[in-house]
């Protein structure tokens, strides 16, 4: 590297600047605070549209409500480089310093903290590649028997059944005579292949690289006025979220090891590490 | 219900009494705020399990203000042994906190289907230990900041040596990994029940955010020379003032009168 490169990947990995995009980016998130409550129904279709389709609708038709939107997208990726020369550099320093620790474990703890700086990117990584690639298909309503296609793509799916228990009991008053528990099973064709499924609210499952999330059913109200039966499924392609639950589980085992490090490896009074 | 409400009232009512020896009595005395606060805690913990009972095996809502005195009672009872420890900040936060909850009710809300996940409940538990985590980190700073002021030689000196000027920073550590683990279990919550990690329905989601950026960036601090430990003190008592303005304020309601109906039920 020569000394201009080196200067600015010195500036690009400062502590300073690391502080500065933190604070930015808390100041803005509570502007974004401000301008979400009360306009959410702006940013609700950016799950379904994606970012780019979301940015040419809604994005540049409320520039008031969404510039805080952007401007949160450039302190993510500044803190992002920030983070990856910063971590980087103390990984090699790290490494290099190897011989001064007696103990492996104590060693190999001292990675925690960049582990989780690591991680953190991964996270922001999966999350842009989720906004950026995801497919969805929102709301799509299936009556018990019908078969209904998932567009753009040459999967069937039928509602095979529809199991829904209905509260009733002293114990949580407001529930009762309602829906506290829903199993639908689901037969879903793809060419030759056919597959049972079971799906439940915070209960999806996976076929052919998509995610199925049960959005609504009904009848929700055992008395009442009798609704037919359906669910309403969200229908997910979402390429990005292997990496953020890499990421989430990558900086949990750093936090893990940092705690670790915290609680175990505390040097003793007077003992020299 | 009725119960869940008058144990909390109870519990706010005693929590005053304690703050009441804590501020009123002087020498031996005043050690008798500990009896008041103990039947306090219990009765807010009794009303804390009954909120669970009655919603589980669903999430309660907005029940942040009902949990947090007892959280940070309960993580700062052994302090409140310690005789040299100051006890006013610790008992005024506790019972500033009841009343504000007592007056300022959001409970009305019910539960909805969605939350029936253990990510759910992790998410919102491990949230309010986070958050009493972070006020108990903002209390110990302006312990410090205090100790730095007393004009005694001697008491600055000692100061140098005390665990004191670490205990913010400790207590920042764990409400950061607290709250951490919350956020990613509301992810994962989020992702199983809506198939995306974030869900824009909430404006809640940017300050819950936005706190975790902040004490990301306090954990920062010490690498900046400039930033000595007097300095860092003020940061954790920002820190627990947005803590209160962007995860407390949401969850309060509007001002109200204590139901006195529900005082006769008892």
């Amino acid at each position: 590297m020569d000394n201009s490169m080196k200067k600015i990947w010195k500036a690009l990995g400062s502590i300073r600047l690391t502080i500065m995009l933190l604070l930015l980016t808390v100041c803005d998130l509570a502007g974004g605070y401000l301008s979400l409550k009360g306009s959410e129904k702006i940013f609700r279709p950016l799950n379904d549209l994606g970012l780019i389709e979301w940015v040419n609708t809604y994005g540049r038709t409320y520039p008031g409500h969404t510039v805080w939107f952007f401007m949160l997208f450039i302190l993510l990726f500044l803190l992002s480089v920030n983070t990856f020369v910063c971590t980087t550099d103390r990984v090699f320093l790290l490494i290099k310093n190897r011989k001064y620790f007696t103990d492996s474990p104590r060693f190999f703890l001292k990675f925690s903290a960049h582990i989780m700086h690591y991680a953190l990117i991964l996270i922001l990584t999966g999350y842009l590649v989720s906004y950026l690639y995801a497919v969805t298909c929102s709301t799509m309503i299936i009556a018990l028997k019908q078969d209904v296609m998932i567009p753009g793509t040459e999967i069937k799916t039928r509602l095979q059944s529809l199991s829904i228990d209905y509260y009733q009991g002293d114990r949580l008053n407001f529930l009762n005579d309602r829906a506290c528990k829903v199993k639908a099973d689901l037969l879903l064709t793809s060419g030759s292949r056919e597959t049972n499924k079971t799906i439940g609210l915070n209960s999806p499952f996976w076929f052919k690289d998509f995610s199925f999330h049960l959005d609504d059913f009904a009848p929700r109200y055992r008395s009442g006025m009798q609704r037919k039966p359906y669910i309403s499924l969200i229908v997910k392609k979402d390429p990005g979220m292997k990496l953020y639950f890499a990421g989430t589980l990558l900086f949990l085992t750093g936090l893990i090891m940092y705690l670790c490090q915290w609680f175990l490896l505390q040097p003793k009074k007077g003992e020299r590490v | 219900m009725f119960f869940v409400r008058n144990m909390f009232y109870l519990a706010a009512f005693f929590y005053l009494l304690a703050w009441g020896f804590v501020l009123f009595c002087r020498g031996r005395s005043v050690s008798l705020f500990r009896g008041p606060l103990w039947i306090g805690l219990f009765a807010n913990f009794l009303s804390a399990a009954g909120r669970y009972y009655f919603s589980w095996p669903l999430m309660p809502m907005y029940q942040t203000p009902f949990f947090l005195p007892l959280f940070i009672g309960a993580l700062l009872s052994k302090r409140m042994r310690d005789k040299e420890a100051g006890r006013l900040l610790p008992v005024s936060a506790v019972c500033l906190l009841s009343l504000t909850a007592v007056f300022f009710p959001k409970d009305f809300y019910l539960p909805f289907l969605e939350s029936r996940t253990i990510f759910s409940h992790l998410f919102f538990l491990s949230g309010v230990v986070g958050k009493a985590c972070f006020i108990i980190a903002g209390i110990h700073a302006i312990d410090y900041i205090c100790l730095c002021h007393a004009d005694s030689g001697r008491q600055v000196q000692k100061l140098k040596n005390s665990e004191k000027r670490n205990q913010a920073s400790r207590w920042i550590i764990w409400g950061f990994a607290f709250w951490t683990i919350s956020m990613f279990s509301g992810e994962i919550w989020s992702y199983l029940g809506w198939g995306s990690p974030v869900v824009w329905d909430d404006a809640a989601i940017l300050t819950a955010m936005a706190t975790w950026f902040y004490y990301a960036c306090f954990l920062h601090l010490h690498l900046q020379k400039t930033w000595n430990f007097k300095k860092r003190s003020y940061a954790a008592i920002l820190g627990a003032v947005l803590t209160l303005v962007f995860n407390f304020y949401s969850d309060l309601g509007r001002f109200q009168l204590p139901d006195l109906d529900y005082l006769f039920q008892l």
